[in-house]
């Protein structure tokens, strides 16, 4: 039915978009995961990333590489300063799982509007850094996405390395399988836990400023990336790292190949009757390790 | 100066008052017992000296200093450490990670080296199931890691909280020789248990504690011979 | 003598939402009042599954669009006489909420937040798509209930809309289901073990609270005119999630205080221009922040102080 070379094509694609999925799910699922917070401000760093790498790019000439680390680390004590002030308040105290729903929410709309009134609703757009495309064996793939795809797989290939060997990304392991215990072996849980949302915000923001240059940029761009990551971290397990990594590139795969049968105004219907499926088979997702 | 001193200590969950006006001590180097059926507020005890549990009032103090508005973390610091019920495990982790959390605070990382050769010493299981996801140990071997964990701190006293629970007796003679060992280490212990035979077999000293009050204390073989004891906790 | 307070202050809510149009006709203001007790109706009726049972249910546009979609349609297409089309139009919603609902049967927590997200999601790109019956983005002309008579018909049917939901809602809670919402929030196994059959309650909760929010949309649309796909979208839920929570969830006065104070201050933010939702935003956060049980505790301490000074 369809050329070989199409389907390898949209595969390529898809792992190219996936690398930014799971960039985006990964921090999603960890602060879910290890605070139980779902953070529905999540898409805003995207956002903010997006913003920080166009400005990085147009006024100061930086490449995408170097825009992108400009946004992780600005984006990441941004992240920092967020839990601190509106989070951690609230945490922990009667009411807080839903409280830290509605904080967020708050925090979206206010982050939305101010990004718009700020940097105007204009869609921006980067020109393409990188001149010129790869080919090998008739696939095509353009040096701006190559990009996107080495940058996004080292900084996966980091957080992997984060989680299991460093001293604080055990720290956050050990908060998602027992908290008690981890505080009982002398773990600041309350630091661990700004240290990992900002965390999670430098990767959002390292998917959009990643993307900047091959979508646009505007107010509300982190809407689709969030809901993408919701529905990324339940099929991938809820406080699964490795999970979000498996099914990020999955959904990515599957929604670029989908697009070759249905219209793309209906790639995210299948995506999300995707999740849908997999939950019903397996109420916890992939790898799952926690109910909620 | 007493090791662990608290005094007037009151605990509540939300609403509930759980621990009434519970004074009592350790002396450094003791292994004295806390003794009380479920739900007398054993493990809610254990949670306030430890500092997990917020809503509390009192004083605890430990090797002199105030300790009671302190966050978990510092009083692990202080040496003041905690083997929960079921041992605080990691359950996805490995053996060897989950004693490597044990060192996490910064003065013990630097001795891990040493610690977790002490702790394979008196485990030689752990060090063959070094690789093993916690979650896959058998009861004993996961109250054996909770210990080992526990020990990585460093700690100058350590509370257990009915470490023989639901283990077979030839394990529960294990546990005790442990204690026997950490004790000559130094350690004060702090043994918290339901099995009143165990606990006075262990500690010199003991409390009964019953619906969050302290009701009788005493030398354990005083407690062994009293009546009350006998009739409802010996099954006499 | 609390008791007597409330019943009288309940009495003057009752009697002045009843005169509102004689003493204030002004029909711009008519207008905010019956969207008030339409989303009132809505916010209510989600609040029975999101703060009574701790459902996550983000899916509740879904109802009030499909309510409103199907009313029309059936009107339009089908020629049905609109009350009967309206009534249609939430029982439609109410066997979508089968379709939406079971999934959330087996999961828990966020897990159903997402999954009756994705079902929403799902119907509104289904209406939006589907062009040749619902116009999509378009927009589907709809005939109006009260054609002429203004808004003031218009105003006592919404009215006596949000009064029937709440009776229902009322008795609903006080009754032994009410119990059981309650038991099944606080820990579903407790409540299971007990003998409680959780399955039959939580699909009952969805049934009534789809069923009612479908009727509030049939409503919304005999009076707008006008429906377009976005009414079933993100906004409407995040719009549902602001006006409960701000109230105070898992009470039955906090989705209406919360959808009468965010429907107003929304209005009165018109004036600050761009910086609108900037305002809208940054005063959630801080209400969370400072009043984090809801408005609903602000009136509990009002309440409170009153009976110490009327002690006093």
């Amino acid at each position: 039915m369809f050329d070989l070379d199409v389907l390898i094509q949209q595969v390529v694609y898809g792992l190219v978009i996936g690398s930014s999925y799971v960039l985006m799910a990964a921090g999603f699922s960890l602060i879910w995961g290890m605070m139980g917070v779902l953070n529905l401000a999540h898409g805003e760093f995207y956002m903010l990333g997006a913003y920080v790498a166009y400005y990085a790019s147009s006024l100061l000439g930086f490449n995408p590489i170097i825009s992108s680390l400009a946004a992780i680390l600005a984006i990441f004590f941004f992240g920092v300063l967020f839990e601190r002030s509106l989070l951690s308040p609230i945490y922990g105290k009667p009411g807080w799982e839903t409280n830290t729903v509605l904080v967020t929410v708050g925090a979206s709309i206010f982050l939305q509007n101010v990004a718009l009134v700020v940097f105007g609703e204009k869609y921006k757009g980067l020109p393409q850094y990188f001149e010129g495309d790869l080919e090998i064996w008739k696939i095509v793939l353009s040096y701006d996405r190559l990009v996107v795809f080495s940058v996004g797989c080292f900084l996966i290939a980091f957080l992997w390395y984060f989680m299991k060997y460093t001293r604080v990304g055990m720290a956050m392991r050990a908060i998602s399988q027992n908290r008690d215990g981890a505080s009982l072996a002398g773990v600041n849980v309350r630091r661990i836990f700004y240290v990992a949302f900002g965390l999670s915000a430098a990767f959002a923001a390292a998917a959009g400023a990643l993307l900047a240059p091959i979508f646009f940029v505007y107010p509300t761009v982190g809407t689709g990336p969030l809901l993408m990551a919701f529905a990324i971290v339940i099929f991938g397990g809820l406080g699964s790292v490795k999970g979000a990594i498996y099914a990020g590139f999955l959904v990515g795969v599957f929604e670029s190949l989908i697009v070759l049968i249905v219209s793309s105004a209906w790639k995210d219907v299948f995506v999300f009757i995707l999740v849908i499926i997999i939950l019903t088979a397996r109420p916890r997702g992939l790898f799952g390790i926690r109910e909620e | 100066m007493a090791h662990l001193r608290v005094e007037g200590l009151n605990g509540y969950y939300g609403h509930s008052q759980i621990l009434w006006n519970l004074s009592f001590k350790a002396e450094e180097e003791e292994v004295i017992a806390i003794v009380g059926s479920n739900g007398a507020g054993k493990t809610t005890l254990l949670k306030a000296l430890s500092g997990l549990l917020s809503a509390r009032s009192g004083t605890i103090e430990f090797g002199g200093q105030r300790i009671d508005r302190f966050p978990p973390h510092r009083i692990v610091g202080l040496g003041l450490s905690q083997i929960p019920e079921g041992g605080g495990i990691f359950p996805f982790m490995t053996v060897l990670e989950n004693l490597k959390m044990g060192a996490f605070l910064p003065s013990n990382w630097k001795k891990i080296s040493k610690n977790l050769e002490f702790v394979f010493q008196l485990f030689p299981d752990l060090r063959e199931r070094k690789h093993q996801m916690a979650g896959t140990l058998s009861g004993g071997e996961r109250q054996m890691l909770g210990i080992g964990k526990g020990l990585m701190a460093s700690p100058k006293l350590l509370m257990m909280d009915e470490p023989s629970w639901g283990l077979a007796p030839k394990l529960v003679l294990r546990v005790f020789d442990t204690i026997h060992e950490i004790k000559r280490r130094k350690v004060t212990i702090l043994l918290v248990e339901q099995n009143v035979y165990h606990a006075l077999s262990m500690a010199s000293r003991a409390y009964v504690l019953e619906n969050g009050r302290i009701v009788l204390e005493g030398a354990s073989e005083a407690l062994m011979g009293n009546e009350l004891v006998q009739r409802s906790y010996l099954g006499a | 003598m609390k008791r007597d307070l409330k019943t009288i202050l309940l009495i003057c809510l009752f009697l002045v939402f009843l005169l509102f149009p004689a003493l204030w006709p002004d029909p711009y203001l008519l207008h905010l009042m019956i969207l008030f007790f339409l989303f009132a109706v809505l916010v209510s009726n989600w609040n029975i599954l999101f703060g009574y049972m701790g459902i996550f249910c983000f899916g509740q546009q879904a109802f009030f669009g499909i309510g409103a979609y199907g009313s029309a349609l059936f009107a339009l297409k089908l020629g049905v006489p609109i009350p009967l089309a309206m009534v249609m139009g939430g029982i439609l919603a109410m066997l979508s909420s089968v379709l939406i609902g079971l999934p959330s049967l087996r999961l828990r927590g966020a897990y159903v937040a997402l999954v009756t997200l994705a079902f929403a999601e799902v119907m509104r790109m289904i209406c939006s798509n589907w062009v040749d019956v619902t116009r999509g983005q378009l927009g589907l002309t709809v005939p109006a209930l009260f054609p002429g008579a203004g808004r003031i018909g218009f105003y006592y049917a919404s009215y006596l809309l949000l009064l029937i939901s709440t009776v229902i809602l009322v008795k609903l809670m006080w009754s032994s289901f009410g119990y059981v919402t309650v038991a099944i929030r606080e820990s579903q196994e407790a409540a299971s073990s007990l003998g409680i059959d959780i399955v039959k309650y939580k699909i009952l909760a969805f049934m009534l609270s789809s069923f009612m929010s479908g009727i509030a949309g049939a409503f919304y649309s005999h009076y707008i005119l006008i429906l377009t796909p976005d009414i079933m979208g993100l906004h409407t839920m995040i719009s549902i999630l602001v006006m409960g929570m701000l109230g105070g969830i898992g009470t039955l006065e906090g989705p209406i205080l919360g959808t009468f104070v965010l429907i107003f201050l929304s209005e009165y933010l018109r004036g600050f221009g761009q910086f609108r939702f900037i305002v809208y935003g940054g005063l959630i956060v801080l209400s969370v922040l400072f009043i984090p049980g809801g408005l609903v505790t602000v009136v509990r301490w009002v309440e409170t102080r009153l009976k110490e000074f009327g002690r006093r």
